[in-house]
């Protein structure tokens, strides 16, 4: 009697990570629908192009998306942090964005950085990625919570990789 | 309005942000400025006496399952309206209407 394992991989496309965007926009439409519109839909529509074109080159380390006053997140911010791959959690819906917190005087921004491949890359394919982009990010430093703590809730997941999210919690 | 879906979106949105502060009321029979005071936690005065709550029996936790459905149902529409597949957005909007809901 012989025994057979057999290894199924499944290539990350295109259509994962619009997916997995997909899900990272309908957080950003939560925000807008409970936040007074804001983020506006060509912003929301930016951050989903952007994130699709980090996922299937798998550059990105975390992104956040949230209101951000004085310098530092409110809140009213998700993050998010790129799984490994193979990595086995469930595929969340997307929402639960909370309502009615403090974001007086706060606005929309968000701040990503990217992993080890995007450094391994050369300049010119940097550069491809960037221009597939729909607008260019400056450096900057990742700004800190006005307070509470980050704290995981829901996966994104799709063809093997994807995204985890983290929301504020009060200490 | 014919962008049902977002209007729809909005009434759910209203209920999660307004948390019930905002008391309903009509004012084609009576001036709402007119409805008696209560400290219930849901206010919606019935169209023909201003001095009748519908909703006197909602208790504070009746409320909070009230606007965490709005919360849900919000998620699903925005969800179906970013969906990039069929199959997904009818999936979110049977969250909203039920399982047999088609398009």
């Amino acid at each position: 009697m012989s025994s057979y394992s057999i290894t199924d991989t499944e290539a990350f496309t295109i259509a994962h990570a619009r997916r997995i965007a997909s899900k990272v926009a309908t957080d950003l439409l939560r925000f807008q629908s409970l936040y007074s519109g804001i983020p506006s839909d060509a912003t929301i529509d930016n951050y989903e192009k952007e994130i699709v074109e980090f996922l299937r080159h798998d550059c990105v380390d975390t992104v956040t998306y949230g209101f951000k006053r004085g310098g530092k997140w409110t809140e009213a911010a998700v993050r998010y942090r790129a799984l490994a791959g193979g990595i086995l959690v469930s595929d969340d819906d997307p929402g639960k964005i909370r309502p009615r917190l403090d974001v007086a005087g706060a606005s929309f921004t968000s701040f990503l950085s990217y992993n080890s491949n995007w450094w391994s890359k050369t300049p010119a394919e940097r550069l491809a990625v960037e221009n597939a982009c729909p607008f260019q990010r400056t450096s900057g430093t990742e700004p800190p919570l006005e307070s509470g703590y980050w704290t995981d809730d829901l996966n994104y997941i799709a063809g093997g990789r994807g995204l985890g999210r983290s929301t504020v919690r009060k200490t | 309005m014919s962008d049902y879906p977002s209007a729809l979106a909005k009434i759910f949105a209203f209920i999660a942000n307004d948390d019930f502060e905002t008391a309903i009321a009509f004012s084609d029979y009576y001036d709402p400025a007119t409805c008696a005071a209560t400290g219930a936690p849901v206010r919606i005065w019935d169209p023909v006496n201003n001095k009748n709550n519908v909703s006197a029996l909602y208790t504070q936790q009746n409320k909070e399952k009230i606007i965490e459905a709005a919360l849900d149902a919000g998620d699903a529409i925005d969800s179906a309206l970013r969906a990039i597949t069929k199959g997904e957005t009818v999936r979110y909007w049977q969250k909203v209407f039920g399982p047999t809901f088609n398009v």
